[in-house]
């Protein structure tokens, strides 16, 4: 692992979602995906922004598809989580559950 | 009602001030994702890509809101001196200031840079000792550097404005420019520095960043 590859809250809720949406994953349902997680609406351009970061970092890898008529021609940009991104992922779960792990002031505390 | 196409001036906008080779993919998704949303929806989106790839766009806006809020907090200064006192021994008049040079210069600097510099960091909530001291610092090197910085400057700058005389009669609008910059010099120095060291700290110290979720 890249010792300066952190990942920021919104960079790990992006890889969570691509993982969630599973293969074929480009901008308009990651969005959709961290929109129902988090019951929020979601810019899909600051979604590409994160994936962009997230690709330099070595953590996602891209490529562009066929454009389609309902999209007015335009491609769209297919992605999937590298094996680094995923031991990243890992990591920041790690961190996060023993961080979150046996904290009085969360016990029995609504999500 | 929905409409079956975005709003025109909100694709060209996409299309032109987003910076970068993700444009073509992202105006497909939003146009994909359009037929189920509403116009107001894709403004957001496209002001938020605006907003989120174009680092200059940024860069600039910043720059427009510094230099605005520096010119209308000198002028609006300006125009309360000027307005609000009516008689000599009023608070706004300045009399109750000593005469010696020092003790205006302070206080100059500290209605002029000191107090705006403050109201913006703590507007932008960027308060902070770091912020305020490196702000304070550039501010008071420009208003130290300022006067030989003017010495070098007023000869060049008499020639331009015997040139404009002569062209195209009084120059009273560059004359205007020139005093203004060096009105507000000091205290666009000073929230550039602050806004910079902010910038840099956030950058070095903090890795999360969930910008733009509208």
């Amino acid at each position: 692992m890249a010792p300066h590859a952190y990942l920021g809250e919104f960079e790990l809720i992006v890889l969570l979602a691509l993982l969630r949406a599973g293969e074929n994953a480009y901008g308009v349902p990651i969005a959709r995906v961290i929109e129902e997680s988090t019951r929020r609406e979601v810019a899909i351009g600051s979604v590409y922004a994160a994936l962009e970061r997230l690709e330099q970092k070595g953590l996602v890898a891209s490529h562009l598809g066929e454009p389609t008529p309902e999209r007015g021609g335009r491609a769209k940009r297919y992605f999937r989580v590298t094996a680094a991104g995923l031991r990243q992922v890992r990591t920041a779960q790690k961190a996060l559950v023993s961080l979150w792990r046996g904290l009085p002031q969360l016990e029995g505390a609504k999500a | 009602m929905t409409q079956s196409q975005p709003p025109a001036v909100a694709k060209w906008m996409l299309r032109h001030l987003v910076l970068g080779d993700r444009t073509e993919a992202l105006e497909g998704d939003l146009l994909e994702e359009f037929h189920r949303r509403s116009p107001a929806w894709y403004w957001r989106q496209v002001f938020s890509a605006i907003l989120g790839f174009s680092n200059l766009l940024r860069i600039g806006w910043a720059t427009f809101l510094t230099v605005a809020f520096a010119v209308a907090w000198v002028y609006g200064m300006c125009l309360v001196v000027a307005h609000s006192a009516p008689s000599p021994g009023h608070f706004l008049s300045g009399n109750w200031i000593p005469h010696e040079e020092p003790v205006w210069m302070a206080v100059g600097i500290f209605f002029y840079v000191v107090v705006p510099l403050f109201i913006y960091l703590a507007l932008t909530r960027n308060l902070s000792l770091r912020t305020c001291g490196l702000g304070l610092g550039a501010g008071m090197l420009v208003i130290v550097g300022l006067p030989s910085f003017q010495f070098h400057l007023a000869t060049p700058f008499n020639h331009f404005l015997e040139y404009v005389r002569a062209r195209h009669g009084n120059p009273i609008v560059w004359l205007r420019l020139y005093w203004a910059a060096q009105g507000t010099a000091p205290l666009i120095a000073a929230i550039w520095s602050a806004a910079l060291s902010k910038t840099k700290m956030d950058n070095f110290q903090s890795p999360v960043a969930a910008p733009h979720e509208s």
